[in-house]
């Protein structure tokens, strides 16, 4: 069984067998460069599909009709947002913590997931815009929020980004870094990083 | 996440309705690995020409957006990775606008430290191991990259650790006249995520027959060398056959930044460093270096920090404070080139031929282009500009 595109369309609609639940849950954890099945007929790969909105000021693409797009475009947003308005207009204030000295605990809430490394606590809190916390966590954000830390540093948090956020000594100070900023850091910090947190 | 992915997946399904990319037949000579902008996933840009007004090109995404992304090695026209969650060692080919895997092998370990080529297919690649039991062990595999096959692999076990810095870097291989010749130095952690590194770096030469260690040879004048080389280049050798290295203490790679960032030499033939000739670069510039790029008549490009502009790793990547410059092998002249700062660590960019140094930039103006100096006349002048999507430029490679 391959990804497809059909499969990925029965993955959003909910209608995948466990099977290809799995399947597709693998490949989106994947961290190989194989993108999907090309024997499929659809109009093209998914990865240059993807990439037709991001890079249309490099390639010789044929204009496109803004207009349809913007229209298009907008009703999907608005969509979205109107989506996003109802399921997200109540705030909420949670405590998690991890007492295992190496294993991560993984929590989900209405607006973020959370990932805390062993020795962790946090207290992330949406209605007094706070966070308070000991050791390091990953943050995957369902909305876009912001978050004051204990030092008084405005933390901005962007709607499906991933967040990596420490107090140790060795950064000096708490530090949050998106995902990609973390390929920047010193390669033994990296592997430490990963080591904690697999799905980095 | 899987929402948004969604999302923006059926967004763009729709955009690509509306818009049928024409077909493109490019016979691309150079990709460029670019980090993109929103978290949007890593992309290699292929192109013909660095040139300014070269206009067509293709992008590729990659299909995940892991932070080791730009770890791989190209040869060729060939790519290869090592996955760090599976050992998977695979390669790639360019087809058109897509990277397809053609073959892959399974290896012990999951992390590259060093590699060199003993020829067109035959890869050495060296990795530390039994981290965990503090054993400074390192495992070199030969693999012909042709056959994907690995040819041997040797587990060799390296002498002069000590109790307090026991963690083991292998930072350079090379291969000469039937002998493995190893750089490394030792590092121990500093709490939870730091590291040191101690202030010798060892030279070893091995018999790669037997593995018998022939000779250890001490340095201290520097420390760390070489580096993650799948990252970025820190070895070349230069047309009579001299082995020329760099050692790099600096935050970003050693963090003992006391000691100074230098050039060091190798005569062809030679197994032992030449005692003679060192290129201070910290004396010189007053700052540390990483990358270090062979550009033909005794001449290599380095690319330096400035440790007036960051304030420590939290925006060490971030801020505009790289400079590049030519340094002359044979005399140590170090001369900077006027191009304007880059940002990004570690990133491997820079290429030249006869004439020019080319240069993949990512400036305060959040401009992301490709820049020239000319050898001879040493004027700055534009090269590519690249897709305003991109927020580092990682890699500049050439394909042929």
């Amino acid at each position: 069984m391959e990804i497809n595109q059909d499969i990925l369309h029965k993955y959003t609609a909910g209608q995948c067998s466990e099977d290809e639940k799995l399947l597709v849950e693998k490949w989106l954890e994947n961290d190989s460069w194989d993108s999907i099945d090309e024997t499929n007929t659809a109009p093209s790969e998914i990865g240059q599909t993807m990439w037709v909105n991001v890079s249309t000021d490099t390639g010789k693409t044929k204009k496109i009709s803004w207009l349809r797009v913007t229209a298009a475009a907008s009703i999907v947003v608005l969509f979205g947002i109107s989506l996003l308005h109802f399921k997200y207009d109540t705030r909420d204030a949670h405590s998690f913590a991890n007492e295992s000295f190496d294993q991560t605990k993984f929590f989900a809430a209405d607006h973020y997931d959370v990932l805390l490394s062993g020795n962790t606590k946090a207290n992330i809190d949406l209605i007094n815009n706070k966070l308070t916390f000991t050791g390091d966590l990953i943050i995957k954000p369902k909305r876009n929020f912001t978050l004051l830390d204990a030092d008084q540093n405005t933390l901005n948090f962007k709607a499906g980004r991933e967040y990596f956020i420490s107090d140790s000594p060795d950064f000096g100070k708490i530090v949050v870094f998106q995902k990609s900023d973390l390929a920047f850091l010193p390669s033994n910090m990296q592997i430490k990083i990963k080591e904690q947190f697999r799905s980095i | 996440m899987r929402a948004l992915v969604f999302l923006s997946f059926f967004i763009s399904i729709f955009l690509f309705s509306c818009n049928q990319i024409t077909e493109q037949n490019i016979d691309p000579n150079f990709v460029l690995c670019l980090f993109n902008k929103e978290e949007t996933p890593t992309s290699f840009l292929l192109v013909e020409s660095l040139d300014e007004h070269e206009d067509v090109s293709i992008q590729i995404p990659l299909s995940t957006s892991r932070i080791g992304e730009r770890e791989y090695l190209q040869k060729k026209g060939s790519f290869y990775r090592l996955s760090d969650r599976s050992s998977v060692f695979t390669k790639y080919q360019l087809q058109g606008a897509s990277l397809i895997p053609v073959d892959s092998l399974q290896l012990r370990n999951n992390n590259i430290e060093t590699v060199s080529w003993i020829d067109e297919e035959n890869l050495l690649a060296v990795c530390r191991e039994d981290v965990a039991e503090k054993k400074s062990q390192a495992r070199v595999y030969q693999i012909n990259v042709k056959e994907m096959k690995i040819v041997r692999e040797d587990t060799i076990i390296l002498p002069h650790a000590t109790d307090e810095f026991w963690a083991l870097h292998v930072g350079l291989v090379d291969f000469d006249k039937g002998d493995l010749w190893l750089a490394y130095s030792f590092f121990k952690s500093k709490g939870k995520y730091g590291h040191t590194t101690s202030d010798t770096t060892y030279y070893a030469t091995i018999n790669y027959g037997n593995l018998e260690i022939r000779n250890v040879q001490k340095e201290t004048r520097s420390t760390y060398p070489g580096g993650y080389n799948i990252i970025q280049s820190y070895s070349f050798k230069d047309e009579i056959g001299d082995y020329y290295f760099m050692t790099n203490p600096g935050i970003a790679l050693g963090n003992n930044v006391k000691l100074p960032t230098a050039i060091f030499r190798k005569k062809k033939g030679q197994h032992l460093v030449d005692a003679t000739y060192m290129i201070n670069i910290s004396d010189a510039i007053g700052n540390h270096a990483y990358g270090m790029w062979y550009v033909g008549d005794g001449k290599a490009v380095i690319r330096n920090e400035q440790k007036n502009l960051y304030t420590d790793f939290s925006n060490f990547h971030s801020v505009y404070q790289f400079e590049y410059r030519v340094v002359d092998l044979k005399t140590g002249a170090i001369e900077k080139i006027n191009f304007p700062l880059d940002k990004g660590t570690q990133k491997e960019n820079v290429w030249s031929d006869d004439q020019y140094i080319y240069v993949a930039i990512d400036d305060s103006n959040d401009e992301h282009r490709v820049w020239k100096y000319n050898l001879k006349t040493k004027e700055v002048s534009k090269g590519i500009k690249l897709p305003n999507t991109t927020n580092y430029t990682v890699r500049l490679d050439y394909l042929k």
